[in-house]
């Protein structure tokens, strides 16, 4: 699989930032999807985040910091 | 039958509102916040979507928009939440009991002062005045009913806000009657916490409500109700950030996606046109009730959409009775502001009120008028 194929989760604090972030991205271009993060990825049980192609993992970060939407680590690569 | 009371809930609802919130029961079987299916998503996405509406509409990011079931829900988590030990509560003399109670049970359990502030309609200086004079910069919680339920008084909130802001203390605001006819602007207005309910001047359904923060200064108030939310769920403790922060348990979805059309109508329609023909069918209205001999119209000449009146040697609910029994609706009583009735003299019998609606016609002010004045003349 190749990395633009492969995805990755932005995490954000809640399910309402996911939604704002996927709103956000798919203004610039970039597909990204709400999506909830497993609670053996993350320190406080279930999460949520939004699922992107991650090839796009730089540019969405950029967007959402102009945003200014707050936003966690990023996962993936294998998921 | 002629429905006039609207300052209790809106009434008809525009069709808009009432094809969203069946078809989200129809199609949007899922629970918003509570996995990532597509049912589920497809819930949340209408959630979020009354949330950009609500934002947009009150000048406030989505993320602040808290979906509560009323106005008096998102007044209690603001008023006890926002209340700390010792501090002074301010609210102003035409304060619904959805303020006062909460009010009081927050000052006896937290061994705050409680004092009601006075307002001089026409006089926003004085009565901005008055506030600043009774305020304990940093320790005081300020609550101003935007509009009142039975008299249409207009407190200066963007003043008050300054007020606030200048002194650091916390400032909420009531917008129940006041939401989708006046403009509020909680950014612009300095509000603190925004708390107006779904189905009055938003038309949305009953079962809904916003708790809209600002920008403020002042933290995020205590949670009221625990429970689930959807994430962090190991934590012992709610979320730290709105909106899942206030929002434990099941969210009223169809509710939102109704209340989501109801802010796009009200948006499309325009407030100043609503405001506008509501206010000339209230005035329409007591002009004609005011001939009648033993009429009293206490407001509802001067502006606003509810007009409160009473009738000499009846009683406000016999006066109530008889127009329900000619089709007409309206509510008698102290309409859960005995503040208020003390403050424009009508206390402690209350009075009769008539609210107006968008929906509302000429001829209906008309007759309803009529009726009143041969009520008066048994």
């Amino acid at each position: 699989m190749t990395k633009e194929m492969r995805k990755c989760i932005i995490t954000t604090k809640s399910q309402t930032l996911a939604k704002k972030a996927e709103r956000a991205l798919l203004k610039v271009g970039i597909g990204a999807r709400v999506t909830s993060v497993d609670p053996s990825l993350t320190e406080r049980g279930c999460g949520w985040g939004v699922e992107l192609p991650c090839a796009d993992v730089t540019p969405a970060e950029e967007a959402l910091r102009r945003d200014r939407i707050y936003f966690g680590v990023t996962l993936g690569g294998g998921i | 039958m002629i429905y006039l009371d609207n300052a209790a809930t809106s009434f008809p609802k525009p069709r808009e509102v009432i094809k969203a919130t069946a078809a989200a029961m129809r199609d949007m079987c899922g629970n918003p916040g509570r996995g990532s299916h597509r049912a589920a998503a497809a819930a949340a996405e209408r959630v979020y979507r009354c949330r950009e509406a609500a934002g947009r509409f009150f000048h406030a990011q989505p993320e602040n928009v808290v979906l509560t079931c009323n106005a008096t829900a998102a007044l209690n988590v603001a008023v006890k939440g926002y209340v700390r030990e010792s501090d002074r509560i301010l609210i102003s003399d035409i304060e619904h009991n959805s303020v006062l109670r909460p009010a009081s049970r927050a000052a006896k359990e937290r061994g705050s002062e409680l004092l009601i502030y006075q307002t001089y309609p026409g006089d926003d200086e004085r009565t901005v005045d008055g506030i600043k004079r009774l305020m304990i910069p940093g320790s005081t919680v300020v609550v101003a009913n935007h509009m009142s339920n039975i008299c249409g008084r207009v407190l200066p909130i963007a003043e008050i806000g300054e007020l606030c802001r200048e002194r650091e203390c916390a400032f909420i605001v009531d917008g129940s009657q006041s939401a989708g006819r006046l403009g509020i602007d909680v950014s612009g207005m300095k509000i603190d916490a925004l708390c107006v309910p779904g189905h009055k001047g938003l038309y949305g359904p009953q079962g809904t409500g916003l708790l809209v923060f600002g920008d403020g200064i002042h933290g995020l108030p205590e949670t009221l109700t625990e429970g689930g939310s959807g994430m962090n769920s190991i934590d012992i403790t709610m979320p730290n950030d709105p909106p899942e922060r206030y929002e434990a348990g099941t969210l009223n979805s169809p509710g939102a996606a109704g209340l989501c059309a109801g802010i796009e109508w009200v948006e499309k329609t325009g407030i100043d046109r609503i405001s506008e023909r509501e206010c000339e069918l209230c005035r329409q209205f007591c002009m004609n009730v005011a001939k009648a001999p033993g009429v009293t119209v206490y407001s509802g000449l001067d502006g606003g959409h509810v007009a409160l009146f009473g009738i000499s040697g009846k009683s406000p609910a016999g006066v109530g009775a008889l127009l329900d029994e000619r089709g007409i609706c309206v509510r008698a009583g102290l309409h859960c502001s005995p503040l208020a009735h003390k403050t424009v003299g009508t206390y402690p019998g209350g009075a009769v009120r008539a609210s107006f609606g968008y929906f509302n016609t000429p001829s209906e002010a008309h007759k309803a008028a009529d009726a009143v004045c041969e009520i008066a003349g048994l």
